[in-house]
């Protein structure tokens, strides 16, 4: 992969203007690809193993968000983008998959910094609980 | 001088004497290795460029008008700007990380969670394993006695700020419950959000499960 500018000119063809706006203000470059599927946040993947790209830049996603983050990928699609699998969640035979009776959680994106944010908590009561004194009525 | 010299040539003279009243094959028959082996020096020139040149004198090489015009054109500056300008027009050696991810191991020590069942019971069994060989401590239990009669966790924190990631808790665990997840994108903005709680460790399982099973597939060639 080279950043010529007959590349550029000829992946702009395939991908179209849209993508491309969209390409050069997310990932700095003109990329074209096989879309490979799209995880249940809306995010799309992306893979290129044909041409001449540079090894661990054969697989992308186009983020659904203009703000994006990493952790609003589908866990098993970011799998597949660090190349842990070479089967797209989408392609999994079942005994891949995992079973489970429970449903599978929504995608919750890191909410730091947010409302969204994890708040620790004790999921015990307290062992040690304050003295609160009482005082005997005077006699004498 | 000639106390240095005196050794060396006895022992030159010595050793070209055996050499030519000995056959080879008596020397090695009757000797170590020290005679068979020495080879004499490779004598004659030496190799092209094994000596350094001796360096100029002032009134030798490029005249003071030459080395003037290299200082003051800067053209050593110039060459340098040249090889930077150069790498515009190759390809980059680096990936763009939030959108193309280096290789994740399938034994990652990540991010934990606890895991559960398929049939959704939750695995940990409160043995205290986990806790007992945590070397950064980082790992509190509390247990108690179900309504049902089994022994579950009340308590299972982790304070992700001590852990030291070296994956103890995962291989203590009898029954596979707290694992290391690959997940690395858990950053947070204060030091409370990373004291996790049971709650959060057993959303963090039901959400990685799929992952956890890419990693123990992969491994359990090996296991």
């Amino acid at each position: 992969m080279s950043s010529s500018l007959i590349r550029v000119i000829r992946n702009i063809r395939r991908v179209g203007l849209k993508d491309y706006f969209r390409q050069l203000n997310a990932i700095g470059d003109t990329k074209y690809g096989r879309l490979v599927g799209v995880d249940r946040y809306g995010n799309k993947f992306f893979e290129n193993t044909t041409e001449d790209e540079i090894h661990m830049r054969t697989r992308w996603v186009q983020y659904k968000e203009w703000y994006y983050d990493v952790s609003q990928i589908e866990p098993g699609w970011h799998g597949w983008l660090g190349y842990l699998v070479d089967t797209p969640p989408n392609q999994l035979s079942p005994e891949q998959k995992t079973v489970r009776k429970y449903p599978t959680p929504e995608v919750v994106p890191n909410g730091t910094g947010t409302r969204n944010a994890y708040v620790p908590y004790s999921t015990v009561k307290p062992k040690v609980s304050m003295w609160s004194p009482t005082v005997k009525e005077r006699t004498a | 001088m000639v106390l240095s010299t005196a050794p060396l040539l006895l022992r030159s003279s010595r050793t070209s004497l055996l050499r030519n009243t000995l056959s080879p094959a008596t020397i090695r028959a009757f000797s170590g290795s020290a005679f068979v082996a020495a080879k004499p020096a490779p004598s004659g020139a030496y190799p092209k460029g094994f000596r350094l040149p001796r360096p100029e004198a002032w009134d030798e090489g490029e005249s003071a008008l030459d080395r003037a015009g290299r200082l003051y054109l800067m053209t050593e500056l110039f060459r340098g700007m040249y090889v930077v300008l150069e790498q515009y027009f190759r390809a980059p050696y680096t990936i763009y990380y939030p959108f193309e991810k280096g290789p994740i191991s399938p034994r990652f020590r990540g991010e934990h969670a606890l895991r559960r069942y398929p049939s959704g019971e939750e695995r940990c069994i409160a043995c205290k394993l986990c806790e007992a060989i945590c070397p950064a401590l980082a790992i509190t239990i509390d247990a108690e006695e179900r309504i049902d009669g089994s022994r579950r966790t009340t308590k299972y924190d982790i304070d992700m700020t001590k852990c030291i990631y070296c994956g103890l808790c995962q291989e203590s665990c009898p029954v596979d419950a707290i694992v290391e997840t690959p997940n690395v994108e858990y950053s947070t903005e204060t030091r409370e959000e990373l004291l996790y709680n049971k709650e959060k460790l057993l959303a963090n399982g039901d959400k990685w499960e799929q992952e956890i099973q890419f990693g123990l597939d992969a491994d359990s060639n090996y296991r």
